[in-house]
């Protein structure tokens, strides 16, 4: 019974991450802009803080819980979370009209490579999190 | 722990793997409804509004993990 149980969670799970594929397009990018591209990134951040959170609020490890949590993964997410968050932050800035730290105004590689870079940073918070084991 | 107890667990588990979903699905449902009327309307960049709501999103849930993670 445990483990039909157990397996039961597993399943719906999974279904979860099929969802969630499947409805960013399967991976196909959406965006046709630098700024439209580094709003689906956060996009993309901010649904995985989501299953970030959802880790969060399982059980501490180890109670005996077959699905748990530990503290120290916990804090390094949240510290991922704001490695990428502030990267984020800086591209959406730079795509939407910001300068670069000089005061310099980025030219058009600059603008494509900040958006590049969100996705990139976007993505590696997402495999982080959909690794978690309520996932 | 007894069968009934696994079976709580168990239902627990699914409902809170429901609200996970469902919190996702929203975030995602959001963003895409965005770039599809941003590229509908000239392909324009997302406005300040759109890009405010999706940081006010992210910024509620790097509070919560704030939190969770003792800081």
């Amino acid at each position: 019974m445990k483990k039909f149980l157990i397996a039961s969670a597993l399943a719906l799970s999974l279904g979860g991450c099929a969802t969630y594929q499947a409805l960013f397009g399967g991976g196909t990018s959406l965006c046709s802009n630098a700024s439209q591209c580094v709003y689906q990134a956060k996009g993309v951040f901010a649904s995985s803080l989501v299953l970030a959170n959802a880790y969060a609020a399982l059980p501490t490890c180890p109670q005996g819980a077959p699905v748990c949590k530990d503290v120290a993964t916990v804090k390094a997410i949240d510290s991922q979370a704001h490695s990428a968050k502030s990267g984020l932050d800086l591209a959406d800035a730079l795509v939407n009209g910001g300068l670069l730290p000089n005061g310099a105004t980025p030219t058009a590689a600059q603008i494509s490579e900040a958006a590049t870079q969100a996705a990139a940073l976007a993505q590696g918070f997402q495999t982080a999190t959909t690794s978690l084991p309520h996932n | 722990m007894n069968w009934l107890d696994y079976l709580d667990m168990a239902m627990k588990a699914i409902a809170a793997l429901q609200a996970v979903d469902s919190g996702v699905a929203a975030v995602i449902s959001q963003v895409n409804q965005t770039i599809a009327a941003a590229r509908a309307d000239g392909n324009r960049a997302p406005t300040q509004a759109e890009r405010d709501a999706l940081d006010a999103v992210i910024n509620t849930q790097m509070a919560k993990l704030d939190a969770a993670a003792g800081g």
